[in-house]
């Protein structure tokens, strides 16, 4: 074992106390992205700045809340004006030109996006979502972490594409775009999204992966319900009706190994002094 | 390597008990009863034995109804800012209780550290793909 660290200014004479290590029981599962070949990366970004480029998708953003002045949002006439009195010339280099409300350019577009974590995660609990894309370069990145069993559950496929945000984001106006979403009802979008799903690598999870394999084995079910012995050719014929469906995963779910995980405990770690009378350094 | 742990067995039967509460969920995910139940079990092991549970076990259970929590199942999951940090809030549907991370990309927790490894595990976290 490595030295211990010491309590300082005692003599060397002191035995070195072996490290306590701690065990803790690591999570089975790993929650891991697909991996995502760098042509359809290049492919999947080329194409929705494309799209997004063509629809003019941008959100413009007028920064006056900052200046204590409510409810401007409508108010197009008065602003420019004061716009240009404060100096703000910033905000009046857009495309437009004219002055433009605070919100997103082809404001149906934008209703068949779902941009943003948030909206992404409550589309996908609603189930109305087709295709979720997320960026890698999430930092730390438990922040869509959660989405991957999440869009698992409802059989959406799901990637994550490193330099999303980067890509997007300017091309949208936004300063960061973490995750994509693609509601079912979008019409724009239509043909990249059938374009992109089949380059979409598989999500594994594995709790989910003996359960998700059903979708062949329903069939099955259904004939089981009719009494068709013909395809069940394993011994779940004997058993009651009840139980074949409990036992309708075949595969019993795989036991993943114990993980383990040892720690060495932190040795800058902050404790509060101990309040023993013995200890006269404290 | 791993071979002189204590309490190995009740390792094992915790982790047996984890994954026997995702796969209920995975089958039924009504019966959410069953998944706590396990859940409970599991809590109460560890604190009788004394355990310590690595932080991404510890977050997918409410500490409030131990229930597993899956987002999108049993917990909903947002981000959220506040005092000028971004947080991720994490709300069990069962009980409404919110746990609160936070999200700093600077941050990493000890035992993710490689240098927390004793060279027994990979050194990189659960969620981290690589």
């Amino acid at each position: 074992m490595a030295a211990a660290p010491q309590a300082p200014g005692r003599g060397s004479v002191r035995k070195t106390r072996p490290l306590p290590v701690k065990t803790s029981l690591n999570n089975p599962y790993t929650i891991r992205w697909g991996a995502l070949d760098r042509e359809d990366m290049h492919f999947i970004l080329q194409t929705l700045e494309d799209r997004i480029k063509s629809l003019g998708l941008q959100k413009t953003e007028d920064r006056k809340r900052k200046r204590k002045q409510p409810a401007l949002k409508t108010q197009s006439g008065d602003t420019c004006s004061m716009d240009v009195d404060t100096g703000e010339g910033l905000k009046e280099e857009k495309p437009e030109g004219e002055p433009q409300a605070s919100g997103w350019t082809p404001a149906d577009v934008r209703k068949q996006l779902a941009i943003g974590i948030n909206e992404v995660t409550r589309a996908l609990e609603r189930n109305e979502l087709l295709l979720v894309l997320a960026c890698k370069s999430a930092k730390p990145a438990i922040v869509t972490a959660h989405l991957v069993p999440l869009s698992a559950s409802r059989g959406v496929p799901a990637c994550q594409v490193p330099r999303l945000s980067e890509r997007l984001a300017p091309a949208m106006g936004l300063t960061c775009v973490l995750a994509l979403g693609f509601k079912r009802n979008t019409a724009a979008f239509a043909e990249e999204v059938r374009a992109i799903i089949p380059r979409v690598p598989r999500l594994d999870v594995p709790w989910l992966r003996d359960t998700l394999e059903d979708p062949g084995e329903n069939p099955e079910m259904e004939s089981l319900e009719s009494q068709d012995k013909e395809i069940l050719d394993t011994s779940f014929e004997d058993l009651p009706k009840s139980k074949r469906k409990l036992a309708e995963g075949q595969q019993a779910a795989v036991l993943q190994p114990l993980k383990i995980k040892k720690l060495i405990p932190n040795p800058n770690k902050i404790r509060k002094p101990p309040k023993s009378k013995k200890t006269a350094s404290k | 390597m791993a071979g002189q742990v204590k309490d190995r067995e009740a390792f094992q039967r915790l982790s047996f008990l984890y994954q026997a509460a995702h796969c209920v969920l995975a089958q039924d995910p009504e019966n959410q009863a069953l998944a706590r139940f396990y859940c409970h079990t599991e809590r109460t092991i560890a604190k009788r034995l004394v355990l310590r549970r690595d932080p991404s076990v510890k977050r997918t259970l409410c500490r409030g109804c131990s229930s597993l929590l899956i987002p999108g199942l049993t917990c909903t999951q947002r981000q959220r800012r506040c005092k000028a940090q971004r947080w991720t809030v994490q709300t069990c549907l069962t009980c409404q209780r919110s746990q609160r991370f936070l999200n700093d990309p600077r941050h990493l927790l000890w035992g993710d550290r490689p240098e927390a490894q004793l060279g027994s595990q990979a050194g990189l976290p659960w969620w981290h793909s690589g």
